[in-house]
């Protein structure tokens, strides 16, 4: 019985078809933005290691200042 | 006399207060081996915060725009969502009749046929006792 054909009326049919172009054309676009975001996220990442690496270079830099300044020879 | 006694006083007290003044105001020295390493490394950190400072705020705007993005992706999906809702709707939804009209009669049928073994065994015991009786 489930494998049974169903039939749908021809107006009720291109309803669904319009229905699933519109699906389709809003998945397309969801593509697109969960694309968009993944290309924000890895500019985010690359962004932050950047700081990291900048924070790093800064507290050698303090570390030699401090060196300097409060361990005279 | 005493004008000048006292002018002589006060003379020696702005001497103590200068003395006083140089202790107070007593100056130390570092020497420093490389001074120019000094500034060239606190240059070198001021330069490397104001960057840190930019890509902060380039941070924030990457963050707003993906938040911007996020949001856009939640509406999407609910406008998804309620398109596929009205797909089912379009659809006829044939298994469900299918599906809904033995369940009663499984239900309805169960206790019939309970009641139907309880009956006979009551039957076949009083047929036995008969036969016992006989």
């Amino acid at each position: 019985m489930e494998d049974a054909p169903i039939y749908v009326r021809i107006e009720e049919y291109r309803d669904v078809l319009d229905i699933i172009n519109m699906i389709k054309s809003k998945m397309t676009e969801a593509k697109e933005n969960l694309q968009k975001i993944r290309e924000l996220q890895s500019e985010e990442d690359s962004e932050i290691t950047r700081c990291d690496e900048s924070l790093d270079l800064i507290e050698k830099k303090m570390d030699f200042i401090d060196r300097s300044l409060f361990e005279p020879q | 006399m005493i004008s000048l006694l006292i002018a002589e006083h006060g003379d020696l007290q702005i001497g103590r207060n200068k003395m006083a003044k140089e202790n107070q105001k007593e100056v130390f020295y570092v020497g420093l081996n490389d001074p120019r390493g000094v500034r060239k490394n606190v240059l070198e950190s001021t330069r490397d915060l104001i960057q840190t400072i930019k890509s902060q705020d380039n941070l924030k705007q990457i963050r707003t725009q993906k938040f911007m993005l996020i949001e856009e992706l939640k509406n999407q999906m609910v406008q998804v969502d309620n398109l596929m809702n009205r797909l089912k709707r379009a659809l006829p939804s044939s298994r469900d009749k299918e599906q809904s009209i033995p369940m009663p009669k499984k239900k309805i049928n169960a206790p019939r046929k309970i009641k139907d073994i309880d009956k006979l065994e009551a039957e076949l015991a009083d047929i036995e006792a008969k036969l016992s009786g006989m």
